[in-house]
């Protein structure tokens, strides 16, 4: 009990001081996982309209890859980008590999099929009779999907917070292909796992209560964009 | 004789089930207003869907003003010549401005055009005390009018309106129904209006088409429809509640003695004469009179049989009589009162040759 007890106290000190190493650390996180969100977003949600829009040959293989995706083992996301990306693997030469651009790779595998799948589901689960109302008010497939999404949109900033969660809290896939390299490619959870392998509980402790205070500060801001705006 | 604004050739469609949709031939006249009268799951909206470019058929064409609509292109551009007023009013969760501004933003009208189209529609409708308030506490009867309003700011070429107002209760939905009236009138629009309800049929249509299991089984003037129904089936669809099966056994310059059971019925036909037919009669021709009748009396037929059931409606009590074959009458609420049926009173039913109307078996 102790051990936490100091930890978490020693924890706030190295929060409260700004140690520069659990600074950049964070920053490296933050930079990786936003870029990673970002792109799974733009991937994931035209895919999750198109799923959820259209029929075309093949359609429940691909939502069958997509939920399979949702559920995919990180560690194994990780061996599959270490792959593509060693050196004698088909994408070695652009010499990716132990860099922050191979972590957001492995992180974008990993978020994207959640953002598909629970948009997907976002847009299965509102009234059917809304996408014919648009469609009968003259709306193009764009406009209708536009309208669609802007309907679901309180569902679809889970599908944000899902992805941001999955790809802010992956360890194993970002310590195989991204190494954990001090200064380079060491983000808050595999510090987390070496400062703990090192008996360094409180800086441990310190990049827990940060990741916990990112994930609620990211949740925090989107719950209230969910709560806002809608008229009585 | 013009082109129809749209026709349907050789429409099939069909789902996982056995319902099948075949229209080999349907069109909407410009300037009328069209109605598909039909029971639930007859495939009425689902023809609607087909009508209004929301949904591919399994095969067929739409012709819009002469025009084969095939590309998306077309699809689209024909779109925004309609307008779709569903069911629920299905309004998007945005402010009630916003939603009426739906199809003219969409059509990238510029913002001080559409603001005064709005202005314009909530006025057509009296809905501008509902300007800037949301859609979720609305009312039934507004969020039908912010429905209403939105699908007239596009001024469609044609109106499509599915059973529009079928979850208000009655006196908002008949008050509601000739706004619409006076609206469609006043504007020249033309629409197809999709109903179960012989009312709404009745009160809203220049023309009427009876569906039945995926086929227009009649179409034609409302007199023409509820008054010379050319089959059982739009018999039934159009309010003729005794329906039996019956031989002809005499017929004379236009009247017919027809044997139905135990009793010989009188009926007036001018194109059938000889043969096995189906007698209908409307509840609403047939009085009742409580006890055997002995006095002579003008109507042509005149039955003694047993009352099976009375029931309660809105405007009238349904009456079940056993006359030797079921026969249905409406009798009003005074009626009742003054007679008191109950099942197992000997009643006297009276209708004239003319209210039954005979059709070929």
């Amino acid at each position: 009990m102790d051990i936490l007890f100091n930890g978490f106290k020693e924890a706030l000190a190295l929060l409260a001081g700004l140690d520069p190493y659990i600074i950049s650390v964070t920053a490296l996180s933050l930079k990786v996982s936003l870029i990673a969100v970002v792109i799974a977003l733009l991937i994931g949600i035209p895919a999750g309209v198109l799923l959820s829009l259209s029929e075309f040959p093949g359609r429940n293989l691909v939502v069958a890859v997509v939920n399979t995706g949702m559920s995919l083992p990180p560690v194994l996301a990780g061996l599959v980008v270490y792959l593509f990306l060693c050196r004698s693997g088909p994408l070695g030469s652009l010499n990716l590999l132990y860099s922050p651009a191979a972590i957001v790779i492995a992180q974008v595998i990993i978020a994207t099929p959640v953002v598909a799948g629970l948009t997907m589901a976002s847009l299965k689960s509102l009234d059917p009779s809304l996408r014919l109302q648009a469609l009968g008010l003259g709306a193009s497939w764009y406009q209708c999907a536009m309208l669609l999404l802007r309907e679901g949109r309180f569902s679809n900033l889970a599908a944000v917070m899902a992805a941001f969660g999955a790809v802010i809290s992956e360890v194993g896939a970002v310590m195989i292909v991204g190494g954990d390299i001090k200064g380079d490619t060491r983000v808050l959870t595999t510090a987390l796992v070496l400062e703990t392998r090192m008996g360094n509980y409180e800086r441990a402790l310190a990049m827990g209560l940060i990741l916990l205070l990112i994930s609620f500060a990211i949740n925090a801001v989107l719950t209230y964009l969910q709560h806002r705006g809608r008229k009585i | 004789m013009s082109a129809p604004l749209l026709q349907a050739v050789d429409l099939r469609w069909s789902s996982k089930g056995s319902f099948v949709l075949e229209i080999p031939s349907f069109g909407v006249m410009q300037g009328e207003v069209l109605v598909i009268l039909g029971a639930s799951g007859s495939g009425k909206s689902t023809l609607l869907r087909f009508l209004g470019l929301l949904d591919k058929p399994d095969s067929g064409r739409i012709i819009w003003k002469g025009r084969h609509v095939k590309t998306v292109n077309d699809c689209l551009n024909v779109r925004r010549k309609m307008a779709l007023v569903q069911q629920k009013p299905c309004l998007f969760d945005m402010t009630v401005d916003e939603n009426i501004a739906y199809g003219p933003a969409i059509r990238k009208m510029g913002r001080d055009a559409v603001a005064m189209k709005v202005r314009e529609a909530m006025k057509l409708l009296h809905i501008e005390h509902l300007a800037g308030r949301g859609v979720v506490a609305l009312s039934g009867g507004e969020a039908h009018r912010v429905s209403l309003a939105r699908a007239l700011i596009t001024e469609p070429e044609l109106l499509l309106i599915d059973e529009p107002f079928l979850s208000l209760d009655y006196s908002l939905k008949v008050h509601l129904r000739q706004e619409l009236k006076r609206i469609l009138r006043e504007s020249c629009t033309t629409a197809l209006y999709i109903t179960h309800e012989r009312n709404d049929a009745l009160f809203m249509a220049d023309k009427v088409a009876v569906m039945v299991g995926g086929k227009i089984v009649q179409s034609g003037t409302p007199a023409e429809v509820f008054n010379r129904p050319s089959s059982l089936e739009v018999a039934k669809s159009v309010g003729f509640e005794t329906v039996c099966e019956g031989a002809v056994e005499k017929s004379r310059e236009g009247l017919l003695d027809i044997r139905v059971g135990s009793s010989v019925i009188q009926a007036v036909s001018t194109e059938i004469s000889t043969g096995d037919v189906f007698i209908t009669i409307r509840p609403e021709e047939v009085t009742l009179v409580r006890g055997e009748l002995n006095d002579i009396i003008s109507a042509r037929n005149c039955v003694v049989g047993k009352v099976t059931s009375v029931e309660p409606q809105a405007a009238v009590y349904r009456v079940s009589v056993d006359a030797g074959f079921p026969l249905t009458a409406y009798i009003t609420r005074q009626s009742q009162a003054e007679m008191n049926l109950k099942a197992g009173d000997i009643v006297t039913s009276t209708f004239k040759a003319h209210s039954v109307h005979v059709i070929g078996r």
